[in-house]
Parts: structure tokens; C-alpha cells; sequence
């Protein structure tokens, strides 16, 4: 067997081989990329902790040793979810879509071989989780304790056999699944997933204040800054084995208990590693079997196409959609159907979605956790926020046009040729697209502006100031998003894609003059509340001008950016 | 119905097409033939819009593609050689944005796509998204959404490929069907035993010009060569290939 498991392993081995040997500039790029990255963030990790641990062990030398054991448990305990994520996903292609399993699962090779060499696959590519986190932790009490090199070996050892038990979890439950859920649809399941438990915890990291515990002296005394500290520290859980295993080494206590703790994590590691071999056996085949058959399962995508076709005459979208869509011509009506079911089928688009509705929530509940008693602060500090809050909302839209009017556009660079030889102007093609799309974000931007200003509490002209400004340059932001992408719209094959990038930097030079060009109302505003000016001619003058500058410059973008999309659109020439 | 008149299109240095010229009457089917690179799909490529010729003139009907490139889309229709389609679309949503594209009646689209679904083999996967269909299916589901239209004039871009037997043999029927009903029909294939079936006129073109036009039999008086078949006058007058004995 172990020839045999030589033999499988041994493409991984002789591709990093003949990369190393054979010069590849692009994976020696790529290889010195991620050592200097990983070294600046182990190293900076590292620094912290040791400042934290040093901070920590000034306030008492006896509690130092409970918070110490208490906080490395919490982050074992999280690393242990952590792994079980990693150890899901990875085995989503190791286990399933890689594509030496067509050639492996239909030759004579030993399955125990074949679950061993996957296994080991996984292993090492759910490893970074252990050296990105694992090494700082390690290193800083390491440091701490002035210890020698041996537990440095023994906490690694530790580790591993730490690692070992989520990851044999998450493959075992991808093998589970895989027999419910087609493998590509598991797979656009738990990208959603995990995106919103991100934004979960990032909320509930909001809620939690974890830097309070930075300053123990804002607690009323240490029993309820302990018990502030609630980690889960059940005697038979994993992280539990390992932060008592690795602390009676580093505070020489080791005993007895400490052996039993180190047998439990290696024993687990152990027994699931038999039982993923049993489930692999029993369950795994079916699953690879099913991804073979294809996914003929649509109905997800038949529920989304219920809520636009026609089909859904009668539900709440169509409802409302309907008028809207009515008062289109046929040729747009179809354009913006087509759109609108494309980008609800592309799950690269879901998933997009989902991460900025979550930076948004967390955005909002920033904004809404702000202290708004403005007795403590200068009255000038609520316009500076106002202020800022205004940029961060032109940023949102302007890269909410980056992530999806783009790439939406270039997209359609394969199918240019059905466009190009119907009878669809360029005119209507332009506008049904930036109706598409400005529509929504529009409404988005507007949203934004008006729960976010009302949270800080500005006053009611300025949030007229900022809702116009939102406008106004979604217009523009909408109308280069669209230029922008037409430019590389071409067939896939040679798209440059430098159009997002050009964007983007297009689309701050215009936040940036939009905001310097509102300074001076602003400030004259704010003298005003601070009683140290008032509104004269020559202020209502200035505030016309730059008003008025500001709505020139971002009609003059919009009518350009649309006219140099239609001439652009009406000059592309398909090779 | 179609009028290509001293055509030109060049790419840097490389002439693609050099003062090309060609017609298609009604009821005709028109071949074009030629090796690799020999400005085919260029030709093909001007003809429906997707490329600016450099000078030349190019009537669809009465309209000229540069000049009225709409009207002469309308009664136009193009399969091209690698035909992508918007795979996360059913079949049959893929047809109603076609129909919308060109302003089919509602009553005639659904009777016509469902038609033509049912001839190629379709109808029953009517519902289900083109990115699960093979490349051949893909092919057949563009096809229907071609003639679903009932287009004057028929562009069509090595329209075999990925097609299985029986779907040529679809194809070509449906050609013929169309061809007598009045429809100009034009299409570029590599296959000359297909071009020596379907079309009534074929024209080989070589190095971005014509070489030779016309029947079959105007083509073997060309060739000076009554006893040769199709592919040997092809080989002649577009290669310096002189037959296996050469090998």
C-alpha cells in the first residue's frame, strides 16, 4: 500500500519538483510573494501578542496564568472552526472536482490508498491556517516563558494532531453532503454561507468590544473582567486538551493530567481518521458519481426565473416590476429580463452581493454605534464626520459599479456577436444598460445617505446636500462604470480587464473634486452653527457656484461617458 | 439579396480580403470554399456587421451594413463558427430574448420556437439552462433561433460544426426547405463534399480573393478538368498540392 500511495502522491511532489528546478519566474514570484507576506504578518501577530502578554502579566502574575490559558483557548477554539471550514472546502476539490479523479477512480488503485493520498493532499493545503496563526501563538508564549527549542517541536507536534481532528470533520461532512447536495451547488452553498458568517461575527465582534479587554482598568473590578471572559472550556473539547497540554509544559506542572490531555488529542486524531476512512468508503463514491451526472437539479434557478418571467404574473416583483417594465419598448424589456436573470444566476454576482450587503450592515451599524451625544465633541467634528460618511457613500457606489456594472458588461464580451448582428442601435443598447444598472444602485446610494445622516444626526440641509451629491454622481459613477467596461468589452479570451482599475481611479479623481468642491459650503455652514459667521451674499453666491459647478461637471461626465459608450459600442469590430 | 462589390479588408500588412466581390440571389445557396486563413470568416464577418470593411460595398436586401446596418440586421440572420450563448439561460428563454431582440409577433414566436425546438430535439429540454447543453445542442438551440425568425437571407458560418449526422442532415433539409420557399442562404464550410450537396453556386476563395465562382459544372470548365470531383479542383486552385503521388 505504501508504494502504491508513493505512487499517487507522487504528481504533487514531482510538480513542485520541476517548478523549483525548472525556473519558473512566475511561481518563484508567487513562492517569494507569500514567504515575505506570511513573515510580516507572523511577525507582526507575534509582536502584538507579546505587548498584549507583557500588558496582561503587569496587572497580576497569578491571573496572568488563568487569562493566558482562557484567551489561548478561545483563539484554539476558533482555529478549531476555523479548520473544520477549511478541512469542507478543500475537500470539495480534492476529494470531488479535481480532475486526476476521473483517471485515479477508474483504475485499479487501492481505495485506502487513493483516501490516504487525498487526505494527506488536504492536510497540507488546509496547513497554512496552522502556520499563519499556529506559529505566532506559539512563538509569543514561547518567548514569554523563555523556553527551549523542544517545546517549539512539541507544541508543533501538538498542533498538528490539534489540526488533524476539524479537518477529518469537514471532510467527512463534505462526503456526507455530497450524497445530499450536487458538489457544485454544495459549493456555491457554503461560499454564501460563509460569507454571512462573517458578517455575523464581525457584528457580533461589534457587539462584544473585544478591545475593552485591552484596558482592564475600565472594568469595575478583575472578578468581573474574568468573567467577562467567557470561554468555552468543556473538559472534552479539543482546544480545551491542547491549551492545558501546551501551558503545564510552559508553567512545569506536567503531570499526569497532562499526558491523559495529549493522549486524548493524539487517540481523536486517531479514531477520526478510521472513521472518515469508513465514511469515505461507504459514501464517497456515490457523491463523485453524482458530480459525473451533472447538475440537472435546477430548482433554484427555476425559483429565481419564476420571480421575472412570465410565469410569475401575480407575485410581489412582477408587481412591482411590471409598470416599470411596461413602459419600456420590447427590445429593452427583453434586454433588462435578460440582464436581470443572468446576474441572479451568476453566483460570482450572489456572492458579490452578499459581501456588500455585509460591508453595508456592518457600515450602517458603525455609523449607528457612533456616540452621538455631540454635547462632548466640538460641533466641528459632526461636519468632519458628515463629511467623511459622504466620501465612504461615493466610495461604496463607485466600487458597488466596480464589482458589478463591470464585470457584468465584459461578461457579455462572448456574446457580443448576437448584439452586434441584431437590429439593437447602439443608443438602446447603452441605455438599457445603464438603466439596469443605475436603477438599483441608485436607490442603494440614496438609502445609504438618509439612514446614515440621520444616524449621526446631521442637520436637515446638509443631508439635502449629501442626498443631491449621491445623485449626482451616481449618474456619473453609473455612466464610466458603463464606458469604462465597453471599452473592454471584447471575447473573454482578450479582455485586458485594466478598464476596473482605470475606473476606479477615474471614479476617486471625481469623489475627490466632488468633495473639495463642497468644502467651502460646509465650512461656511459650520461657521455659521458655531456662531461665528453668517449667511451674506457673497456666501449664498459661493454655495450657487459650486453647486452649480458640481452639477455641470457631473451632467458634462454622464452625457460623455454615454455618448462615448454608444460611439464605442457602434465601432467595436469583432475579429 | 446579397451584393458584395470590390470588398478590402486588411489587418496591419495581411490583406484578409482583397477587392472581393460576390452575389446571392433569392432561392440560392451560396458556398463559400477555402483552405485556413483564406478571409472566409472575415468575409462572413463584414457581411453581417461584426467587421468595418476598408472599402467595398456590402447590400443585405436594399440595405447597405454600413450605411443602414438596422434594416439590414432585420431581415438578416448569422450563425457563426463558435457560436457562445448565454448559458445561464433556458433554451427557451434564450428564444423569447431573440424574438424580442427582433420584434416577433408573440403568436408567431411561440409557434415557430416551439417548432423548430421539436425538429432539432429540443423541446423537451426547453426549460432547462443552455450551460448544461453539449456544444451540438448549443449549435441546434442557435439554429432554431435562426430560422424560428423566417429571416430573407441566411448567413451562416460553418454551420456542421459540433452537428452529428443526423442534425447535418437536419440542417441541410431545412435549407433546402427555406432556399425554395425564396430565402437567400450563404454559408462557409471547409467540407467540400457538403458544399458539393447543398449549394447551387459555390465561390473558392484563396489568399482573400475569389478564384472561382459558379456551379459546379462552371467550376470543373474552369478547372479545365471534366473527370476531376470537387475536392481535386478545390486542392488545384488553392494549393501547389499535386496529389498523393507527391507524397
Amino acid at each position: 500500500m505504501m508504494k502504491e500511495l508513493y505512487i499517487l502522491l507522487a504528481p504533487v511532489f514531482w510538480s513542485i519538483k520541476n517548478d523549483f528546478i525548472r525556473f519558473d519566474r512566475s511561481f518563484y514570484k508567487k513562492i517569494f510573494f507569500y514567504t515575505v507576506s506570511s513573515g510580516i504578518f507572523i511577525f507582526i501577530i507575534t509582536k502584538l501578542l507579546s505587548i498584549g502578554m507583557v500588558k496582561l502579566q503587569n496587572l497580576s502574575a497569578d491571573v496572568f496564568n488563568v487569562l493566558l490559558i482562557k484567551g489561548y483557548s478561545l483563539i484554539f477554539m476558533l482555529i478549531f472552526f476555523m479548520q473544520i471550514v477549511n478541512g469542507l472546502v478543500i475537500s470539495l476539490n480534492t476529494y470531488y472536482q479535481s480532475k486526476e479523479l476521473e483517471v485515479l477512480l477508474t483504475s485499479p488503485v487501492n481505495r485506502t490508498s487513493l483516501f490516504f493520498s487525498r487526505l494527506f493532499e488536504t492536510h497540507i493545503k488546509a496547513s497554512w491556517m496552522l502556520i499563519i496563526f499556529g506559529i505566532p501563538l506559539l512563538i509569543s508564549s514561547g518567548l514569554l516563558y523563555h523556553t527551549s527549542l523542544i517545546y517549539y517541536v512539541y507544541s508543533l507536534s501538538l498542533f498538528a494532531a490539534f489540526s488533524i481532528i476539524p479537518v477529518n470533520i469537514g471532510i467527512g461532512i463534505t462526503i456526507f453532503l455530497s450524497n445530499i447536495f450536487h458538489i457544485r451547488r454544495l459549493k456555491k452553498y457554503l461560499l454564501s454561507t460563509g460569507i454571512v458568517a462573517v458578517v455575523l461575527l464581525v457584528t457580533l465582534l461589534r457587539i462584544f468590544k473585544p478591545e475593552r479587554f485591552v484596558n482592564p482598568e475600565l472594568f469595575a473590578n478583575l472578578t468581573l473582567f474574568i468573567s467577562e471572559i467567557k470561554t468555552p472550556s468543556f473538559i472534552l473539547l479539543p482546544n480545551r486538551w491542547l491549551s492545558e497540554s501546551l501551558f503545564n509544559y510552559l508553567g512545569k506542572s506536567f503531570s499526569s493530567n497532562t499526558l491523559i490531555f495529549i493522549s486524548l488529542l493524539c487517540l481523536t486524531s486517531y479514531i477520526t481518521t478510521v472513521f472518515l476512512q469508513i465514511i469515505f468508503k461507504r459514501h464517497h463514491y456515490r457523491g463523485w458519481r453524482l458530480l459525473q451526472e451533472g447538475d440537472i437539479t435546477l430548482k433554484g434557478e427555476r425559483l429565481q426565473a419564476l420571480l421575472i418571467t412570465p410565469a410569475a404574473k401575480g407575485t410581489m416583483i412582477s408587481k412591482f416590476v411590471g409598470p416599470l417594465m411596461r413602459m419600456l419598448d420590447t427590445q429593452s424589456r427583453m434586454f433588462i429580463k435578460k440582464d436581470l436573470l443572468y446576474q441572479i444566476r451568476d453566483e460570482k454576482n450572489i456572492h458579490q452581493i452578499l459581501i456588500l450587503l455585509s460591508l453595508i450592515i456592518v457600515y450602517l451599524f458603525s455609523i449607528a454605534s457612533l456616540p452621538l451625544n455631540w454635547d462632548y465633541y466640538a460641533v466641528q467634528l459632526k461636519y468632519i464626520i458628515s463629511f467623511f460618511n459622504l466620501g465612504l457613500i461615493l466610495i461604496i457606489i463607485a466600487s458597488l459599479c466596480s464589482r458589478l456594472v463591470y464585470p457584468a458588461v465584459v461578461s457579455e464580451g462572448n456574446f457580443l456577436w448576437i448584439i452586434k448582428t441584431s437590429p439593437i442601435t447602439p443608443k438602446r443598447y447603452i441605455r438599457t444598460k445603464f438603466l439596469f444598472f443605475f436603477i438599483p444602485i441608485f436607490a442603494l446610494g440614496q438609502l445609504l445617505t438618509i439612514v446614515s445622516t440621520f444616524s449621526i444626526g446631521t442637520e436637515k440641509i446638509f443631508i439635502l446636500l449629501e442626498v443631491i451629491t449621491t445623485a449626482l454622481l451616481t449618474f456619473s459613477l453609473v455612466g464610466l462604470a458603463v464606458v469604462f467596461s465597453i471599452s473592454d468589452l471584447k471575447s473573454v479570451k482578450e479582455q485586458t480587464k485594466t478598464g476596473s482599475t482605470a475606473y476606479m481611479l477615474i471614479s476617486v479623481f471625481l469623489i475627490l473634486f466632488t468633495l473639495a468642491l463642497e468644502v467651502i459650503p460646509v465650512f461656511l455652514y459650520f461657521l455659521k452653527e458655531a456662531g461665528k459667521g453668517a449667511f451674506t451674499l457673497t456666501a449664498w453666491i459661493a454655495i450657487g457656484v459650486m453647486i452649480s459647478v458640481l452639477f455641470l461637471v457631473n451632467l458634462a461626465v454622464t452625457i460623455l461617458s454615454i455618448r462615448l459608450s454608444m460611439k464605442k459600442i457602434g465601432n467595436l469590430q469583432l475579429s | 439579396m446579397i451584393e458584395i462589390q470590390d470588398c478590402t479588408k486588411r489587418y496591419g500588412e495581411l490583406i484578409a480580403v482583397d477587392n472581393l466581390s460576390l452575389s446571392v440571389k433569392e432561392s440560392e445557396i451560396f458556398g463559400l470554399l477555402g483552405p485556413n486563413g483564406a478571409g472566409k470568416s472575415t468575409t462572413i464577418k463584414m457581411m453581417v456587421g461584426l467587421i468595418k470593411p476598408d472599402s467595398g460595398l456590402i447590400k443585405i436586401g436594399d440595405y447597405n451594413i454600413s450605411k443602414d446596418p438596422i434594416n439590414a440586421k432585420r431581415i438578416m440572420a448569422y450563425v457563426p463558427e463558435k457560436g457562445y450563448i448565454y448559458e445561464k439561460l433556458t433554451a427557451w428563454e434564450y428564444l423569447t430574448f431573440i424574438s424580442g431582440l427582433y420584434n416577433l409577433e408573440e403568436a408567431v414566436f411561440k409557434k415557430n420556437a416551439s417548432e423548430y425546438l421539436e425538429i432539432f430535439g429540443l423541446y423537451q429540454w426547453k426549460d432547462e439552462l443552455i450551460g448544461s447543453f453539449s456544444m451540438g445542442m448549443k449549435q441546434r438551440l442557435i439554429l432554431s433561433a435562426v430560422f424560428m425568425r423566417d429571416p430573407k437571407v441566411i448567413i451562416l458560418d460553418e454551420p456542421h460544426n459540433g452537428l452529428d449526422p443526423k442534425g447535418v442532415r437536419l440542417l441541410k433539409d431545412i435549407l433546402f426547405k427555406l432556399r425554395n420557399e425564396g430565402t437567400a442562404i450563404i454559408l462557409s464550410t471547409h467540407i467540400i463534399a457538403i458544399a458539393e450537396q447543398i449549394c447551387d453556386k459555390i465561390a473558392i476563395i484563396n489568399k482573400g480573393s475569389v478564384v472561382a465562382q459558379g456551379t459546379n459544372e462552371d467550376l470543373r470548365h474552369y478547372a479545365k478538368s471534366s473527370d476531376k470531383n470537387l475536392e481535386d479542383i478545390f486542392l488545384r486552385l488553392t494549393s501547389d498540392y499535386e496529389g498523393s503521388e507527391s507524397l
